[in-house]
């Protein structure tokens, strides 16, 4: 090991475990003024707080659904468990959802991981990649033999998410009210409820809940299903004459709100 | 006598951009909603490696009407883990599309053994972190295909294993790896409160044709020491840095960088303005 290695080494530990200071410190120069120890807190404090302050600006519902308290206890335990492994602090808080399924401490307060969950999901809706978008027109194209073998590429900025509660309404209620008033607790969603999706428009990102149908099909389809596929699970709720139309509807309402990318 | 201002060779090509801000999302409507009376925006980098949406868009636009830079603080050039090719991929692809005048990172190392700190860590100033440092700028710059500049970050602890001052591992670097410095006077005058040095001996000390860029920002005084917080207006006492800063390296692109606490557009504009009669008032004075 090298001694910029090394030194690093200590240097990193002491930030993300808080190793005792005492041992860097005999790298250091005693300061001009004060004590080396409040020198190193310096950067200490400035790693968590700055990190700290990066899932607040990404979870600003979160905090204000679980309170300045309770988030601060949650990001300080994030920090000390999921060190960042992105050269971006953009991709920082990308797995608290996920962490916090795993913790004892957090994995029952369903609302709060609904909340992050849906949160995280605005933020990858709003700066996923652009896309074209398969318009009306190619549909039309298409000829009518081709139709069931049809597959399609959804647009990277759509998300496809399932919630046990009413999140996305608390978080609407939330930017639309003073911070002092804290919107009523998200409702528990019935399980036909449960399927949204969010998505990238010209004039911002929106979501919308998904009914039974177009929940079901949007997963088929995004899992590779083709339109025949689509047809047959729409027929077992409709009945088999029934199943083309409803498919064609859904599938026409989200090439208008430029959810199909193209064709795969 | 400290050697005053003349052209220079190394950063010859370089655009004289004039005064400009940092590009910060909070300002996004006045910036592009109005015509403000900024010269150029320098944009971190970070902020807009990102797959597609409304940053870029803005960054675009920005970049449509303004001279644009990106620097980022992410490069960890002082670092002894690997080079993030995947990163600088990013980077360069950035670049190709914003067409920014030059690139920028700072003099320190941010990420070890895979984990990424977030910060602007500072380096030990001797010969083996100079050849290893000279070795990754040079190598960055082959992949970039152009130029950088390193910034000078703000530190509250000094090495041990540090042989030379700071200012000499950035003249000495600038040569070696024949890149160009970003000189954060507000980051002088911090670490020159922090360490007991002479703000003046780090100008003195810097090779004037390389210095193509300057910062300038606010801070907090704790009273025991300075900490870099681009929360509050540039102090008079790094105003008074940056007129030297001025006599000795010229009419240099210089910024203002404001991360936090952020004021309304026009006082940061009215700082601007400062800048800019600051820097006409050094170079008005005779040699």
């Amino acid at each position: 090991m090298t001694m910029l290695s090394a030194l690093q080494a200590e240097f990193s530990a002491f930030l993300l475990q808080g190793a005792d200071d005492r041992l860097l410190a005999a790298r250091v120069r005693q300061p001009a003024q004060g004590e080396t120890a409040e020198r190193l807190a310096v950067y200490g404090n400035a790693y968590r707080e700055r990190l700290r302050e990066t899932l607040a600006r990404d979870y600003p519902s979160l905090l204000r659904l679980i309170g300045q308290t309770r988030f601060a206890a949650l990001a300080y335990d994030y920090i000390a468990a999921r060190p960042s492994k992105h050269p971006n602090i953009r991709w920082f808080g990308a797995r608290l959802a996920a962490f916090m399924a795993e913790q004892p401490r957090w994995r029952d307060d369903v609302t709060a991981w609904d909340m992050a969950v849906f949160e995280w999901s605005i933020g990858l809706a709003f700066d996923a990649a652009e896309a074209e978008t398969l318009q009306v027109a190619d549909l039309a194209a298409i000829p009518a033999q081709d139709w069931a073998a049809l597959r399609f590429r959804l647009h990277p900025g759509l998300q496809l998410l399932q919630l046990s509660h009413a999140v996305p309404d608390w978080w609407l209620a939330a930017q639309e009210t003073d911070e002092a008033i804290e919107p009523p607790p998200p409702r528990p969603l019935a399980p036909d409820e449960r399927h949204w999706a969010i998505w990238r428009a010209a004039d911002g990102v929106r979501f919308r809940p998904l009914e039974a149908d177009e929940a079901g099909a949007i997963f088929a389809l995004r899992d590779g299903g083709d339109f025949g596929a689509l047809c047959a699970l729409l027929a077992e709720r409709h009945g088999p004459e029934q199943a083309a139309i409803p498919a064609a509807g859904l599938l026409r309402l989200w090439v208008e709100t430029g959810w199909i990318a193209g064709l795969a | 006598m400290p050697e005053r201002h003349r052209p220079q060779e190394p950063r010859r090509d370089l655009p004289r951009l004039g005064f400009g801000l940092g590009l910060r999302p909070e300002y996004y409507p006045d910036i592009l909603d109005g015509d403000p009376p900024v010269d150029w925006f320098e944009a971190i980098s970070e902020n807009y490696m990102v797959d597609g949406g409304p940053p870029l868009r803005k960054l675009d636009q920005v970049a449509e009407r303004w001279p644009v830079v990106l620097h980022g603080v992410s490069l960890s050039i002082g670092g002894s883990d690997p080079l993030d090719f995947e990163y600088l991929a990013r980077l360069k692809a950035l670049a190709r599309r914003a067409k920014p005048a030059w690139v920028s990172d700072h003099l320190c190392w941010s990420r070890h053994n895979g984990t990424h700190l977030h910060d602007l860590l500072p380096i030990p100033f001797n010969d083996e972190t100079l050849r290893h440092v000279a070795s990754r700028v040079r190598q960055v710059q082959d992949f970039l295909g152009r130029r950088i500049l390193l910034e000078n970050v703000s530190s509250y602890i000094e090495w041990r294993s540090s042989t030379m001052a700071e200012w000499k591992f950035l003249a000495r670097l600038s040569e070696e790896a024949d890149c160009l410095l970003l000189l954060d006077v507000n980051n002088v005058y911090v670490s020159a409160r922090n360490h007991g040095f002479a703000a003046e001996d780090f100008l003195n000390g810097l090779p004037v044709g390389r210095v193509a860029q300057m910062h300038l920002a606010g801070h907090s005084d704790t009273g025991a020491f300075i900490i870099d917080t681009h929360d509050a207006p540039i102090t008079d006492p790094v105003f008074a840095l940056y007129r030297k800063a001025v006599q000795r390296f010229g009419p240099v692109p210089s910024m203002i960088e404001r991360d936090d606490n952020f004021p309304p557009f026009a006082e940061l504009l009215d700082e601007l303005a400062r800048v800019r009669r600051e820097a006409a008032a050094a170079l008005a004075v005779p040699a």
